[in-house]
């Protein structure tokens, strides 16, 4: 059997009572350290909290899952993702090739900065557009699709969540996500991203050393704000009480 | 101007010739002190290795006329000597020794010279030689020229650019033909006999009577064979007007266009670089031709791909060999010697402003063949020899360096054995590093024999999927290729042009639209219709492809002629999911792949090996030449001699020189030239591959279709 457990945003914290008791359960625990990060310790502590040995799973482990779906035919075996397991397709993808080999799959939710930032910031959940991902670029690579799917969200008046990009256990810096807006901007001649654009940053949200700021692409890029792990809003025109909370909430910069 | 021929046929004694008379050197010494030759090596070797420069002044009618002259290397291996020099100069004197007639290079040097729009004359050499040795009468040698001349004609025919067929023909009459004995210091032709007073008579029996000395005094080689130059060949104003459009791709209506088809040396300053020079005392040497401004010493300028970094003209000077004559500043037209423009290579474009549109690259007609792996012999050289190796492969940019990735030692290919061995001597002599290298190793290519693919290559996280067709290039396209009509790389200045030129050449229109690259030899064409995210994602497959041009499926060799076709393609829509470390494996796999279904076959370079031996031990040639898996292809008397003409693979040739001189008792005479590639023999394709594949440090095996449909 295999089970596909969140751990949420807040390290062991957030680990639900009933996915802790499936852990201790397992005859072998996988831990995800590709498609998102948790806090730093978090490995440690739930090695001390369970007292067993945790399997690191990084990309090449995940990317050729046939091993962990054989070794989930006869055994029971737990994956645990960071914030909710079924956010990225890789999970989804995993689900489906176990469940077609045989094997029987458990999901145990939990909350991701996709379902977590609308609320931090006082944004409505149903006044953003789908979520867009900021890969790093090169000479070779700058996908200006980014910049259609975050105009799309722009006409149909949405706000949009930017998902950044992993590399070395950290997001991307928000330093380079706002030049890479400004790159995108200059290439399509655009008037979307221009400096006087708002931008919400949230950086390590439920995490101790939380902090949510917002102003324009210019005075973001000025204040040279960084963190990890990171992610950003283009929020679209607020409605009143959005005005209200974002200033309350955040700090405007 | 340039003066190019086959090896040994004589250019660097003309060249000393024309020096002498300059009053640039002493008279005596003219033909014999070879002052080009300057180089240890050339000098031991007796052959020129280096192109090199000599400016000197005429006296013609009463004005002065500066010129340029590079004197080149006529051994096939520093044949990308003669490239770059062609780049420099607008005229040619092709020499040939009457005695050998029109030889191999000759061909070569040739379309060299015409490939650039380099207007050529002819000096017929060593005439000496056929009347003293060959015996020839007034009338048999007056026939050999007109052969002679036949024979350069055809090949001007078959090489000029169109609109020059007619009237770059040489022609006897009216003077673009001198004959002579370079050695001798003398020359005529058909107006100086007029001017002069000399006939072919006189000529005749003053050689034949052994009075050459007298015939120099009337004769003077230099005054005829510069008159002729000073007539015939264009001056950089006449001959820019049609260069520059060739050599140029930028827009001929700006500020340096109209400059550089004026050759104005007041417009902005332009140059091209054609070979860079290892001073001892000087540094780097930066050499090239001036097309347009006047360069001054202490200003400054910028290099192609070098950003907005500019550099300052140090020193500027003119050349006469090894010495340089420095002067303030030098207009359109010249070849300059400039020190301070550190990141120039041969090739780079210098100008005054940041942003030209450089320089066509030159194209060569001819890829190293033999490589050597070389490590220092004391482990503390290691930084130095890296240094050296760097700027061994400046200086000549014929010579590649790279590093094998498995076994970390460095690997040096040239253009054949003689090149290798000059440039080790150079790195231990001249640089003082100590070196150990391995036997020569051969450098093999891949390519494929039939059709392959579709084959689905899939991306580490499955999420993107591509799908690769591959075929062999047709042979006329890879002719266009070689040829620099289909320009290597991925930005087409012309596509409309380039679509019809590609559709002629054996590809489809809907291939010929979609061509995405030239990579070598190879092309990679997308065939896919309204795929969504591909445009963005092209730049990575095109880095996919190059990956598998330089390392082939078979034996990680360089690929030769492919034409990889997508057809389909599944992306992921999140960018994230399909950046290089997703995408680049994904098309590696699936063109690999598709190359293994097609069959992967290697490719050996050969030499074509002309043999002059008495008949009565020719047997012993043609038994070296079989063992040694070569093909005699023609056996021909020449008086006494055997003259023989081979095709020997480069792996066989190893070693022939002594083997042949002691099998022969030292009585042959004999050249080569690289011959291109041809199939390795069915029965020996694995065996070699997986020699190849051990020395590289990689399993014997290669890969098959089963391993990149699993990855
Ligand atoms: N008899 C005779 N020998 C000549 C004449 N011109 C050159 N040679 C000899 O031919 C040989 C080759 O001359 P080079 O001037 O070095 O020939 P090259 O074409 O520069 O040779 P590479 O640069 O090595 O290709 C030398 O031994 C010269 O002395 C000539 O007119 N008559
Ligand atoms: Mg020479």
């Amino acid at each position: 059997m295999l089970n596909i457990i969140g751990l949420g945003l807040r390290g062991t914290k957030s680990i639900t009572l009933e996915s802790f008791e499936v852990m201790k359960s397992c005859d072998s625990v996988y831990f995800e350290t590709y498609t998102s990060i948790s806090p730093g310790s978090t490995m440690a502590d739930l090695r001390n909290a369970l007292g067993r040995k945790l399997l690191e799973a990084g990309r090449d482990f995940i990317e050729s899952e046939k091993d962990i779906i054989d070794e989930s035919r006869d055994t029971k075996v737990c994956l645990l993702v960071t914030g909710d397991p079924l956010s990225a397709t890789t999970h989804n993808q995993l689900r489906l090739d176990a469940m077609k080999a045989g094997v029987e799959v458990r999901i145990f939710e939990n909350s991701s900065i996709i379902s977590v930032i609308p609320g931090v910031f006082g944004l409505m959940h149903y006044r953003f557009g789908p979520p867009v991902s900021i890969p790093f670029v090169s000479r070779s690579f700058f996908p200006t699709s980014v910049y259609d799917k975050i105009e799309k969200n722009i006409s149909m008046d949405l706000h949009t969540l930017l998902l950044l990009d992993l590399k070395d256990g950290k997001t991307m810096p928000v330093q380079e996500a706002v030049r890479i807006l400004e790159e995108l901007e200059r290439r399509r001649k655009g008037r979307i991203l221009e400096p006087e654009r708002d931008i919400c940053v949230a950086i390590a949200v439920s995490q101790p050393g939380q902090r949510l700021v917002f102003g324009t692409m210019g005075s973001i890029k000025k204040s040279g704000v960084e963190g990890n792990p990171a992610a950003l809003v283009l929020p679209s025109t607020l409605n009143d009480s959005e005005e209200t909370f974002l200033n309350e909430f955040a700090e405007r910069l | 101007m340039g003066i190019a021929a086959h090896i040994d046929h004589g250019k660097t004694t003309l060249s000393d010739n024309l020096i002498a008379g300059a009053g640039m050197m002493s008279e005596d010494l003219a033909g014999k002190q070879l002052l080009l030759d300057y180089d240890e090596q050339e000098q031991a070797r007796g052959i020129t290795i280096n192109a090199a420069t000599a400016s000197m002044v005429h006296d013609y009618d009463g004005d002065e006329y500066l010129i340029n002259l590079i004197d080149t290397p006529g051994h096939v291996d520093f044949g990308g000597d003669v490239t770059r020099a062609m780049r420099a100069v607008d005229g040619c004197i092709i020499v040939v020794d009457s005695v050998e007639g029109v030889m191999p290079q000759t061909e070569t040097v040739i379309r060299q010279a015409l490939r650039e729009r380099v207007k050529p004359v002819l000096f017929i050499n060593k005439v000496d030689r056929l009347i003293n040795e060959l015996k020839l009468n007034e009338e048999e040698m007056q026939k050999r020229f007109v052969k002679l001349i036949t024979d350069v004609n055809k090949l001007l025919a078959k090489y000029s650019p169109d609109e020059f067929k007619q009237s770059w023909q040489l022609n006897v009459q009216d003077g673009k033909v001198a004959f002579g004995s370079a050695y001798n210091n003398w020359a005529i032709s058909v107006p100086a006999m007029k001017t002069y007073g000399v006939t072919f008579k006189d000529i005749f029996q003053l050689v034949k009577d052994g009075k050459q000395k007298e015939l120099a005094k009337k004769a003077q080689l230099h005054r005829i064979v510069l008159n002729m130059v000073i007539k015939h060949l264009p001056d950089p104003k006449e001959s820019q007007k049609y260069r520059i459009p060739q050599i140029w791709r930028g827009d001929e209506d700006t500020p340096i266009g109209k400059s550089m088809m004026g050759c104005s040396r007041s417009g902005p300053v332009t140059m091209m670089i054609t070979k860079i020079i290892i001073d001892p005392h000087a540094g780097e040497i930066a050499v090239g031709r001036i097309f347009s401004g006047t360069l001054r010493k202490g200003s400054e300028v910028y290099v192609s791909r070098g950003g907005t970094q500019k550099y300052k003209v140090q020193l500027l000077s003119m050349m006469v060999g090894p010495d340089r004559i420095q002067v303030e500043e030098m207009p359109a037209g010249n070849i300059a010697a400039v020190v301070g423009i550190k990141a120039a290579i041969a090739g780079s474009t210098v100008s005054q402003e940041p942003e030209m549109e450089p320089f066509e690259p030159m194209t060569h007609y001819t890829d190293p063949v033999v490589t050597l792996a070389i490590e220092a012999k004391h482990t503390a050289d290691l930084p130095k020899l890296i240094d050296v190796l760097r700027n061994v492969s400046k200086a000549d940019p014929s010579i590649q360096v790279d590093i094998n990735q498995e076994t970390g030692e460095h690997l040096i290919s040239g253009m054949g054995e003689l090149h290798l061995e000059i440039t080790m001597y150079r790195i231990q002599h001249d640089y003082k590093v100590e070196v150990q290298t391995s036997d020569p190793i051969v450098v093999y290519r891949e390519t494929i024999e039939g059709r392959g693919g579709p084959f689905e290559g899939k991306s580490p996280n499955k999420h993107n999927r591509f799908y690769f067709e591959v075929e062999p290039l047709d042979e006329t396209l890879v002719q266009q290729i070689k040829e620099g009509n289909v320009p290597q790389g991925s930005k087409f200045k012309d596509k409309k042009a380039l679509i019809e030129l590609l559709q002629e050449n054996g590809l489809t229109r809907e291939e010929a639209r979609g061509l995405e690259l030239v990579e070598g030899m190879n092309i990679l064409t997308d065939v896919t219709k309204g795929i969504q995210y591909l445009d963005e994602t092209m730049e990575l497959l095109l880095e996919s492809f190059k990956e598998v041009v330089s390392k082939g499926p078979y034996a990680n060799e360089r690929v030769y002629g492919i034409k990889a076709r997508l057809v389909d393609a599944k992306l992921h829509e999140d960018s994230i999911h399909r950046g290089p470390a997703q995408v680049i494996p994904a098309g590696r796999n699936s063109i690999y792949g598709a190359m293994c279904q097609a069959r992967r076959i290697l490719m050996e370079p050969v030499q074509k090996v002309f043999i002059n031996v008495p008949q009565e031990i020719m047997g012993s040639v043609t038994n070296e030449i079989q063992q040694r898996r070569g093909v005699v292809e023609e056996m021909n008397q020449d008086g006494d001699d055997i003259v023989i003409i081979a095709r020997v693979p480069v792996s066989g040739m190893f070693g022939f020189a002594s083997a042949i001189r002691s099998a022969t008792g030292g009585k042959v005479l004999w050249n080569s030239e690289n011959a291109g590639y041809q199939k390795v023999p069915p029965e020996l394709q694995n065996e070699v591959a997986s020699k190849i594949r051990e020395r590289k440090g990689l399993k014997p095996e290669p890969y098959g279709v089963e391993y990149y449909a699993t990855l």
